[in-house]
């Protein structure tokens, strides 16, 4: 199943799979299993979506009109559902992605200067 | 809808679709394909609560599983019929007598008068001196700023003679200033209120009728405006009749006259209580009109002849109508009925666990099957909810009956008895009384049982219960909840008990008189007026001869109040020789003297009797002489005055031969001839004020009881009585015939109304508090036959098990009692103003309620521990 040892794999942060899945989505349709495995295997297995809240998220994206549902063919030739960013779901994820990366850079600008007085 | 069932279906397709891809992946790093199928299966988790999550994302999903709640609480209701009798009769009781009480408190003391904005309406009095008000209503019209409008009345409604029709009607008069009307915001139904120029003494010869006299006396004739109408002698003309629900301040007015009218200066004889009526600026808190009254009395320097100041007091009127009494003695019924519903809810929280501990299994299956713990706790809270909403509604029904008791039992001086009613406010309260209820009750054993130990629950055979809550959780909640009902009931009984002994006291009390095989007959005044000075002397001497002539008479009398009731006439009484001119005093002066409580005078009751009134009562002559048939006019006025006055008057003892004047309405010298023995005039538990008697034959009074001492029941000569009366006067009318033991329970109405409550509520707590206690101890008993059963092979003996079932609600059952009495101790001291002759901390009563609950817990709990005797261990250790 994975590669990583259970203890490095790190529980993602309330509200960042939201981000994830409309990133992920932005190459385009896939069916859930793809979604899960995409941000596992794009975070080199860090990142591991719990299927309890990847199911509540995609619809959640999907009532606010972020991403939408379709049948399709999968690549095995079978039937199966496919999330798809909407015009929406694209803007909110320049939004979503322009926070994270404000947020991301606030929490470092805390911790690095931590680690340089650690060092000196 | 069908856009959810869609995305649901969607879901379903795509969970499938994802557990297939990844048992792929499991076969294709090489697993074979049924571990790989379970693999997956494993990885992806609870399948039921990831859909169940999901859907929750549709908003609506709330309330799609709050109607599955509500339809799955219902069945599980059904199906456990016993349970839910139980629970929703508790319940039904508990909010039964909240919602009864609650709509006495409603109606007498949040929402009293019918009038806009009630809330600001204020009652202005004068402590000190009374009756000024009239003299300083000017002076403070124009000098407050905290009112918005402002206007003085008689506050006590008085009698006023209305010759209409060849017969004399009393009717209840209040005097009014014409600002009253604006004050309290209501509009005439018909024609006017009174104009200002109307109080100017002479100009005022208008009155304005109630809706009740209006259709009584007029047949709710709209052409009655500018009739005129004979009041005390003077001809009035009616320019107004007020809506159906004014009645201010009293619904016995039927009546109202401008102050200066000629009707009203007749009927005020004595001191009436004089009060003035305002309407708060709104924002402005009676406390601030206080504040501005203050210094209002200061600037207008209004000064008696005594030297007192003016004294001005402000009070919300809401709280004056039912009187500071009555508000405490409902507000503490409410508190009773208060600590009932409490004991309610921990009855049936205890009852609950019980429950859900036997549904464990259940509980853990829809754990397992994906329920979330507040899934889980959310549906047994709604269940406790739907109890409480069915007690809720049997409660109302039963509130309904417990209105119509209420009226029954009540006083009938209670005020706006008959405005009570389940309204809005009634309907509210008891929802959310019922809600919270339920939520009190549930939400403990919902916790408690929503985190089963499915291992342990879901084996094969297990009985569940005990070991999936933990062994320690539940007898500990339990017994934490029989010490609460036990502590709740212990307050409840000391209260009740306190009460009831009070009561018992006031009817022991020593009453200065005999009242056994006594009849009252009130005769009806009106019937009397009509007929001359002698006409009537010679009906009533009369009626004494041929009632005294009957056989089973012992003896008749007559008397202008009847003893042991409340009312009567009190008048302000002089002693001789230190009265300033020994002649009539003004009406002012008499208030002066009264308010300085001056040595020389003396309010007291006046009551004029025939003169075998003292043998009929059985009171006793102390010094000199009972009236006699010689005391009559023409002849030295004469007085017999009580012990009371007697000591207040002359504190040496020498009192026959002195001589005292009853005050300005009959100025005359009166030889004291004798003192009585004091006798309660008054009513049950009130303390015999000063009297002074008089001799019928000397005094023209109108109203009178005839007094009937027999040696036969009563009752018995009531008809023969009556016989007589009608016979010496065909239009005599009688007003009520009474025995004096039903005199005096009326007396004692109010302590009787609370000692039954009281008494029930108490009964229903004892009663509640049982049946917890038997519902704790049975259920563990059922749990416990097998370990029962193995003690018993092994040797317990019958002491053992006892000690091991009922051992702990025992010690629960002290703890509570304990913990009852110390908060009695602190709470009987809010009750001390419905005690009479029982001190709050009474130690009977402390310790005697324990005794009786003691045994009462010990008896709930002894009955199923006895089944734990019966255990056959054979069976007992088959069971496994």
């Amino acid at each position: 199943m994975s590669t990583k040892e259970q203890r490095e794999r790190i529980e993602l942060l309330q509200g960042t799979l939201d981000l994830l899945i409309l990133r992920t989505l932005l190459l385009g349709p896939a069916h859930g299993h793809a979604i899960a495995k995409a941000i596992e295997f794009k975070s080199d297995d860090v990142l591991q979506v719990e299927q309890g809240s990847l199911y509540p998220a995609l619809h959640r994206l999907i009532k606010r009109g972020w991403i939408s549902v379709q049948d399709g063919i999968s690549e095995n030739n079978r039937r199966a559902k496919f999330y798809r960013l909407t015009a929406r779901g694209r803007r909110q994820l320049a939004v979503e992605t322009n926070k994270w990366d404000k947020l991301a850079g606030a929490i470092a600008r805390i911790l690095m200067p931590a680690e340089e007085e650690g060092q000196s | 809808m069908s856009c959810r069932k869609r995305m649901m279906e969607d879901l379903d397709q795509d969970i499938r679709d994802y557990i297939e891809r990844e048992t792929q992946d499991n076969i294709e790093r090489g697993m074979p394909p049924e571990e790989a199928h379970y693999a997956a299966l494993r990885q992806f988790g609870n399948v039921t609560r990831i859909k169940e999550e999901t859907r929750e994302v549709w908003s609506l999903v709330r309330l799609e599983q709050l109607w599955q709640d509500l339809r799955y609480g219902l069945r599980m209701l059904a199906k456990n019929p016993g349970f839910t009798t139980v629970a929703v009769v508790t319940l039904a009781l508990g909010i039964g007598v909240n919602a009864t009480i609650f709509s006495l408190v409603n109606t007498v003391v949040l929402h009293p008068l019918p009038y806009p904005h009630a809330e600001r309406l204020v009652g202005i009095e004068s402590r000190r001196p009374a009756s000024v008000l009239p003299y300083v209503e000017e002076g403070i019209r124009k000098q407050s700023r905290t009112f918005d409008s402002f206007g003085g009345c008689s506050f006590n409604p008085s009698n006023v003679m209305w010759n209409g029709a060849g017969k004399a009607t009393r009717l209840k008069e209040v005097d009014v200033s014409p600002e009253v009307f604006a004050v309290l915001g209501v509009l005439p139904l018909l024609g006017r209120t009174f104009l200002p120029d109307e109080t100017i003494p002479g100009g005022g010869q208008v009155v304005v009728l109630s809706y009740g006299a209006w259709r009584k006396y007029y047949n709710s004739d709209r052409g009655v405006i500018g009739n005129t109408i004979n009041l005390g002698g003077k001809t009035h003309t009616v320019v107004g009749v007020m809506p159906p629900g004014f009645s201010f301040p009293s619904r016995q007015v039927d009546v109202w006259l401008p102050p200066s009218s000629t009707a009203s200066l007749a009927s005020k004889g004595s001191v009436g209580m004089e009060i003035a009526v305002g309407r708060l600026r709104t924002g402005v808190g009676a406390r601030e009109a206080q504040a501005e009254l203050n210094v209002i009395a200061e600037h207008l320097g209004w000064q008696s002849l005594t030297g007192e100041k003016l004294d001005l007091r402000v009070a919300s009127l809401q709280e004056q109508t039912a009187g500071p009494a009555v508000r405490k003695a409902l507000l503490i019924l409410l508190g009773a009925v208060g600590i009932v519903l409490l004991l309610a809810c921990s009855n049936i929280a205890n009852l609950l666990i019980a429950r859900n501990a036997r549904r464990q299994r259940e509980i853990a299956v829809c754990a397992a099957l994906g329920a979330s713990r507040p899934r889980l706790v959310r549906q047994l809270v709604t269940e406790s909810l739907l109890l409480a909403f069915l007690g809720g509604c049997l409660g109302l029904i039963a509130a309904l009956g417990g209105i119509h008791l209420v009226r029954v039992l009540a006083p009938p001086r209670l005020l706006l008895l008959e405005d009570v009613s389940i309204n809005g406010f009634v309907l509210a309260f008891t929802l959310v009384v019922s809600l919270l209820t339920g939520i009190a009750f549930g939400i403990l054993p919902a916790f408690a049982a929503s985190k089963p130990d499915l291992i342990e629950s879901l084996k094969e055979g297990s009985t569940g219960s005990r070991a999936a809550l933990g062994p320690a959780l539940l007898p500990k909640t339990q017994g934490a909840l029989t010490a609460c009902q036990v502590a709740l009931a212990t307050i409840l009984l000391i209260g009740a008990v306190l009460v009831v002994r009070s009561l018992s006291r006031l009817m022991s009390v020593r009453l200065g008189f005999d009242h056994q095989r006594l009849l009252v007959v009130e005769l009806n005044e009106h019937d009397t007026i009509g007929l001359g000075k002698d006409a009537w002397m010679l009906f009533y001497q009369r009626v004494l001869d041929e009632v005294n002539a009957l056989p089973g008479v012992e003896s008749a009398a007559l008397a202008s109040q009847t003893p042991a009731s409340f009312g009567g006439e009190q008048t302000l009484v002089y002693k001789e020789g230190e009265s300033v001119d020994g002649s009539h005093q003004s009406a002012e002066r008499e208030l002066q003297l009264f308010v300085a409580g001056d040595s020389r005078s003396h309010m007291a009751k006046i009551q004029t009797v025939s003169p075998r009134y003292f043998a009929t009562m059985k009171i006793r002559i102390l010094q000199g002489r009972g009236f006699t048939e010689d005391d009559r006019y023409g002849s030295p006025p004469v007085a017999i005055v009580n012990e009371t006055l007697a000591r207040r008057f002359w504190p040496n003892g020498d009192v026959v031969g002195r001589r005292l004047n009853v005050g300005p309405r009959r100025p005359e010298w009166c030889e004291v001839v004798g003192v009585a023995h004091d006798a309660n005039d008054n009513g049950l538990g009130k303390e015999p004020g000063p009297v002074v008697y008089r001799p019928n034959l000397q005094v023209r009074f109108l109203e009178y009881a005839l007094l009937v001492r027999t040696v036969v029941p009563p009752q018995r000569l009531a008809g023969a009585i009556m016989n007589r009366i009608s016979s010496a006067n065909p239009d005599q009318g009688v007003d009520s015939v009474m025995t004096m033991d039903e005199v005096l329970s009326q007396s004692v109405i109010w302590p009787r109304f609370h000692s039954a409550l009281f008494s029930f509520f108490a009964f229903l707590a004892l009663l509640m508090a049982s049946v917890g206690v038997y519902g704790v101890v049975s259920y563990s008993v059922s749990q416990r036959t097998h370990e029962i059963g193995i003690r018993m092979a092994l040797g317990a003996k019958a002491g053992d098990i006892l000690r091991l079932v009922i051992g702990q609600q025992m010690l629960m059952t002290v703890l509570g009692v304990v913990i009852g009495l110390g908060v009695a101790l602190g709470l009987t001291r809010l009750i001390s103003s419905l005690l009479y002759g029982v001190a709050p901390h009474d130690v009977r009563t402390f310790v005697g309620v324990p005794i009786v609950l003691g045994l009462a817990a010990l008896a709930a709990s002894y009955i199923p521990a006895r089944r734990a005797l019966g255990v056959d261990p054979l069976n007992a250790l088959r069971q496994e």
